[in-house]
């Protein structure tokens, strides 16, 4: 289901086909949430960066705060620039990133700055932003715990199975990074973006220890009614194991 | 050895039947007989309960069980559930009013919703997207739950590993740091 609009300024109309055909690919292997917008409003705009002094974005336009570049240099080290020969991999990476953000409303949460489209290209080298992502170090176990208070939609889901797994999770049980992480082995770094994201939207709900008045909206750290432990760890994983997981 | 459950429902024609022989590694035992029921267009339907399996490398057995679609059926819920890990409730989106549908799966099992693992798959959205997964998400949380609402094709079989892993998941939580 396609629910954001990539558009597209000054670009040759070869690149404008070009593009149009790699979001219809993209569609193919699932999961794409842009499809090619003809006219604003955008939620991201790819623009010819040589072109840009002569024929700037309109001011007015909202999707100027999401713009990709296409380059003649490889300036493959910039952000929000991509050189050409435009690489499939790399667009789509480009919009996944937006997309996150645009699931994050909040400034709090944004996983890559929105540039201005007549600002000078802020540049990091890919190694340096990687580097970046990883210092993000995993939360003190005591760290607040939150809970899911509601279900979240599919554009921050993404039919993505590790974010259903980490909100299912969250819908079950007051959890932190720190536990998400030891919960599902993924990232500090995935567990703490995707903890934003739910938190900009608020989707979560603070908990308070249960020795605590829980008079206001904040919710027990432990479940209602913890199953009785007579499916073990060691069966789940097995289950996961049988499934293929 | 040990025997688990996970349980299945869902109204007539919402693929319970599909979705457990999707994973299961024997073929689906089937209860189904000449549909009579004007109501639906299905040539059969399971009067009985449908159930499929999955062995454990230690041996244990997941038995998956679906209770049969039709309401009148509806006093084989209490029996089924019992001790079962979890419920799979599969919503059709192609039915006149897929909302009261669920409210029937909610009331019925919501006694067991306050601590049983419970996850709902939508299928059939794509061509019926009148109703959306929000309102599911709006008659949930009037029932003050929060469950996972997931779009799915019954005959998939990667769409019916997630919800069972959605499931686990939800196990998983209510085990860690006990």
């Amino acid at each position: 289901m396609s629910s954001l609009r990539l558009g597209t300024h000054a670009l040759l109309p070869t690149d404008v086909e070009l593009v149009r055909m790699l979001l219809r690919l993209y569609g193919i292997q699932g999961k794409c949430q842009w499809a090619y917008a003809e006219a604003p409003p955008y939620d991201a705009v790819l623009v010819e960066a040589s072109a840009l002094e002569a024929s700037p974005l309109p001011d007015t336009e909202p999707a100027a705060r999401h713009v990709l570049r296409l380059t003649r240099a490889d300036t493959a080290d910039a952000t929000d620039t991509l050189p050409r020969p435009l690489c499939a991999d790399r667009l789509r990476r480009w919009l996944d990133r937006v997309e996150n953000t645009l699931a994050s409303p909040s400034p709090a949460a944004p996983e890559s700055a929105p540039v201005p489209a007549t600002s000078s290209v802020h540049v990091h080298p890919p190694a340096q932003e990687a580097a970046a992502s990883e210092s993000m170090v995993l939360p003190p176990e005591d760290a607040p715990r939150f809970r899911l208070q509601r279900w979240p939609r599919q554009g921050i889901l993404r039919d993505d199975p590790g974010r259903i797994r980490m909100a299912t999770l969250l819908s079950r049980r007051a959890l932190n990074a720190h536990d998400l992480v030891s919960l599902t082995g993924f990232t500090p770094h995935q567990c703490q973006v995707f903890m934003q994201i739910l938190h900009a939207s608020s989707l979560l709900q603070a908990a308070v220890p249960v020795t605590q008045d829980a008079a206001g909206p904040a919710v027990s750290l432990q479940p209602p009614s913890p199953a009785k432990p007579r499916f073990t760890q060691g069966l789940i994983a097995g289950l996961r194991k049988r499934l293929g997981l | 050895m040990t025997e688990h459950k996970i349980l299945f429902t869902g109204p007539m024609g919402a693929g319970k039947t599909t979705a457990i022989g999707a994973v299961s590694e024997t073929p689906p035992v089937i209860t189904d007989v000449v549909n009579t029921d004007t109501s639906h267009s299905k040539s059969h339907t399971t009067v009985g309960l449908d159930f499929g399996q999955l062995t454990l490398p230690g041996g244990d057995r997941i038995r998956l069980f679906g209770t049969p679609g039709q309401a009148r059926f509806d006093f084989l819920w209490k029996i089924l559930v019992k001790n079962a890990l979890g419920l799979i409730i599969l919503a059709d989106n192609s039915r006149p009013d897929p909302i009261k549908d669920l409210r029937t799966y909610l009331d019925g099992f919501s006694d067991e919703l306050k601590d049983l693992p419970c996850v709902v798959g939508v299928g059939r959205l794509a061509e019926h997207p009148s109703v959306g997964l929000e309102d599911y998400l709006d008659e949930i949380a009037r029932y003050g739950l929060v469950l996972p609402v997931l779009e799915v094709d019954a005959r998939r079989r990667d769409d019916v590993v997630l919800l069972i892993d959605t499931l686990l998941a939800q196990l998983e939580a209510s085990l860690y740091g006990a």
